[in-house]
């Protein structure tokens, strides 16, 4: 208690101080995000979304994803990258500092690799242990050499992983137990109180593009209806919360509020395990794809407002997206049943499919109890399967035991105990271009391979595409590697939701839509 | 003297029980707090760093070594830390301890003062207007979705008339202390004050109708009135009196179950309390927060029951005969 009052004390004398040093225009946001975040430091913020976003605003990195997500220098001025992609050269920019106005240094960053691989964190070490060595030659630059060439080093870690300071952390033994937050961001945390609300104040000592706002508060609502009702009374400006389809003309139609729209990559899935019976067949499981109706999923459960998915999984959006993959090749039920027929299947006294030892085509599907989008999809899924001669029977699970059965403790090296379920994929999955980790028969390459896909082809164009730097060669790899999935289909894509978001344009309409993302970003907050 | 003694010891054998199942029942759901201890991109983890994650909050060890850590934490104060969080367990509990008691504290007031006044009155004027409208009243609000009834306030209190506002104990960007603080607060407390009130209100207003009516058929009653006692004074002294024994009890139960919160008018209104925190923590299987929780919930049960015990004969005669 002590520490945190401490902590509180020393974060409002800096509130004063920015106060004092600020611009005073006075310019406030009101923004509901869903629950607590914690104490919103690297270790304790608790979502990917909207939690990674406020980080961001207390935190920088080294680059930045641009609204197509593209990495831009940040922190950074730029980097050289050695030819044999092992070793890239950053210069930081001239004069950063702390929000405390203690100067951020390339000892900074070289401490921030060794704390994330001493201290492991679940998305921040993963990049941090390709690092092999860091070198600081002088206080502006910083040499890291990594253990194998990686084509999304700059991607997937200078853009993610948060720069924290030295001083602050460096007595840090717990880091799970960290009060402290300490950024270089444009934003730094002056209140907070759990379960409320947090209070973001305009860092003046930010290096960077000038914050929008002098204050940023979130409210904590956590009912959705409540959310909507408070947007609408004017109580808050703009909500971290997807607006739901049938809300959608709602909103478009009240004058005072504006709806912003664009490109999900959230992406749901019907995870197969690929080892099972008649599931272990590609043919079947191209049968089942070919069955779903998915304009109609997108038309009747999203209301339009989504894209269908296709074998390749990357939404078309994606600059790696094959475009010859976005589509699975569709049979009617009556193509279905006689390609069954074909593939050695009979038809069984009530219509379901049975093959020559008399076994079932007959199957269990999982899914989320508490997404009402999933569940209404995994209905409409089930009646086109059914049609086609399966039998499927859908069961809703709460969420942790639905996970316990796909994905055990999620390490896919436990196995799994489940036919067909709905897998959300969040939209880091697709927006990274994840395929490898989800196709690759290694159980840590592949550590989002829940279905137990295995195919030594698929492998080693993953294995090459990884240590492949140079753009256009990965973008072949990559058509290759959907290419391979479409004749496979390790797994089913059903559609990617929009990202519909409404806010109140009067007090501030100046939002940056990152494609897949949303408008709930580090950009949306600065001057541009 | 011994009759407490006695009663201690039942008490001794429910808190160890209690205990127990307060380790083992949230162990004993599907799934493990896996995410909430590495963050939330757990997947992309290698086995070995997912053991080094377990071994970190000693969840490698075997079930009863983790079962005896437990109960000496409960005596040594540590309550460990939430996986969620990062914070004290008792931190977490203590900063929304207050909001859930100012919420189903005054709920939990006013509904016994209106429970008992309504049953008392319904009762006296048995088969009148009064008894049939607020009998089917009560019953209705009973059988009504709390959540739904929540929204519907929010409905129209706040959104229609913007009487109240919608979410949260305070307005984030509003006063900080002193009286309009303190209005602040009140504001945000009515809807879903009213909401629970109108919720929990027909139990204590049917035990205390029912306690009336037989009351009211007892001799005592009767004789009270043949000879000429004051319908008001046989009411208040006789009747109502007597039919409040029951009553209290009910109401010491729920005295016990104060601290629990109010997990679905919480979410609703997003108010800070400890039931949106036993619901997440049930969610994110969070351990410590679970035990931490239910212990304080477990020991406030029992401490209201050992109330109700101590205090019952003192405001019943007839059990402290028979006791001695």
């Amino acid at each position: 208690m002590k520490k945190v009052s401490k902590l509180l004390l020393s974060l409002a004398a800096l509130a004063l101080l920015s106060l004092a040093l600020a611009s005073h225009s006075g310019k406030t946001l009101r923004m509901a995000i869903l629950q607590d975040e914690g104490t919103l430091t690297p270790y304790t913020y608790q979502t990917g979304y909207p939690g990674y976003e406020l980080l961001t605003m207390v935190y920088d990195t080294l680059y930045q994803l641009d609204e197509n997500l593209i990495p831009q220098p940040w922190l950074a001025q730029g980097a050289e990258t050695s030819a044999d992609g092992l070793t890239y050269t950053i210069t930081l920019k001239p004069d950063l500092k702390w929000a405390d106005g203690e100067a951020l240094t390339a000892s900074d960053v070289a401490f921030t690799i060794k704390y994330f691989q001493d201290n492991l964190h679940g998305r921040f070490s993963t990049p941090a242990n390709k690092v092999a060595a860091v070198e600081t030659p002088d206080e502006q630059t910083v040499v890291i050499t990594l253990k194998a060439p990686d084509a999304t080093f700059i991607q997937n870690g200078l853009a993610d992983v948060p720069i924290i300071p030295e001083h602050v952390w460096a007595d840090v033994t717990d880091p799970n137990s960290m009060v402290v937050s300490i950024g270089s961001g444009p934003y730094q945390i002056t209140e907070y109180r759990t379960d409320q609300f947090y209070r973001l104040t305009e860092n003046a000592n930010f290096w960077g593009p000038k914050p929008a706002f002098d204050e940023i508060i979130t409210p904590i609502i956590k009912d959705q209806t409540a959310t909507f009702q408070a947007l609408q009374t004017g109580e808050i400006d703009v909500a971290v919360r997807k607006v739901s389809p049938e809300l959608v003309e709602r909103f478009a139609a009240q004058s005072d509020l504006k709806v912003a729209q664009g490109p999900g990559f959230s992406a749901s899935t019907i995870q197969i395990d690929v080892t099972k019976g008649a599931l272990a067949n590609p043919e079947v499981r191209k049968i089942m794809a070919g069955l779903i109706d998915y304009e109609k999923l997108v038309e009747n459960v999203l209301l339009g407002f989504g894209v269908t998915g296709g074998p390749g999984f990357l939404p078309p959006a994606h600059p790696l997206s094959n475009p010859n993959t976005t589509e699975y090749s569709r049979y009617t039920p009556e193509e279905a049943k006689q390609r069954l027929e074909e593939l050695g299947f009979s038809q069984g006294a009530d219509g379901v499919y049975v093959d020559a030892d008399g076994n079932r085509l007959e199957f269990e599907y999982l899914t989320y109890s508490d997404r009402p989008i999933q569940l209404r999809a995994a209905e409409l899924v089930a009646q086109d399967l059914r049609e086609g001669g399966f039998n499927i029977e859908l069961r809703a699970m709460e969420r942790q035991a639905l996970v316990q059965r796909v994905w055990p403790d999620f390490d896919v090296s436990k196995g799994r105990n489940y036919d067909m379920s709905m897998v959300n994929w969040s939209a880091p999955v697709a927006a990274q271009a994840r395929l490898g980790s989800m196709l690759h028969s290694d159980f840590v390459t592949g550590n989002l391979n829940v279905g137990g896909y295995s195919n030594p082809k698929v492998d080693s164009i993953i294995e090459e595409a990884a240590v492949t730097i140079d753009a256009a060669k990965r973008q072949e790899l990559f058509f290759a590697l959907q290419q391979k999935m479409a004749e496979d289909i390790p797994l089913i894509t059903l559609f990617f939701e929009d990202g519909v978001y409404a806010y109140r344009p009067a007090v501030y309409d100046n939002w940056v839509f990152m494609a897949g993302q949303g408008i709930i970003n580090k950009l949306s907050f600065l001057e541009r | 003297m011994n009759w407490y003694l006695g009663r201690l010891g039942q008490y001794a054998i429910v808190l160890v029980a209690a205990l127990t199942l307060n380790f083992f029942l949230p162990r004993a759901m599907p799934g493990n707090p896996l995410q909430f201890l590495a963050g939330e991109d757990v997947g992309l983890l290698s086995p070995e760093q997912i053991a080094q994650v377990q071994a970190r909050y000693g969840l490698d060890k075997p079930l009863w070594q983790q079962y005896l850590r437990y109960l000496g934490s409960i005596f040594t104060g540590n309550w460990g830390f939430s996986y969620q969080a990062g914070l004290p367990v008792i931190e977490t509990i203590l900063t929304r301890l207050p909001w859930t008691l100012l919420l189903v504290g005054t709920s939990l007031l006013v509904a016994s003062l209106f429970g008992v006044l309504f049953g008392a009155i319904a009762s006296w004027y048995r088969g009148g207007s009064f008894d049939t409208s607020s009998l089917v009243g009560s019953i209705l609000f009973d059988s009504l979705p709390t959540f739904w009834l929540g929204m519907m306030l929010i409905a129209i209190f706040a959104v229609e008339l913007r009487w109240f506002p919608i979410f949260g104990a305070v307005t984030p960007w509003g006063p900080k202390s002193g009286w309009p603080y303190i209005w602040d607060i009140l504001r945000h407390l009515v809807l879903p004050a009213t909401t629970l009130t109108l919720a929990t209100l027909s139990g204590t207003y049917l035990v205390m109708r029912y306690s009336m009516l037989d009351v009211l058929g007892q001799d005592y009653i009767r004789t009270a009135r043949s000879k000429g006692v004051q319908e008001r004074q046989v009411l208040l002294k006789h009747a109502v009196r007597n039919a409040l024994l029951p009553v209290s009890t009910v109401i010491f139960l729920n005295l016990g179950f104060l601290v629990g919160g109010a997990t679905v008018i919480e979410t609703v209104f997003s108010y800070p309390g400890i039931g949106t925190l036993l619901f997440q923590a049930v969610i994110n299987r969070d351990y410590p927060v679970l035990q931490g929780a239910f212990l304080v919930l477990t020991i406030s049960v029992i401490v209201a029951n050992i109330m109700s015990d101590a205090t019952y004969p003192l405001l019943d005669p007839r059990v402290r005969k028979g006791a001695s």
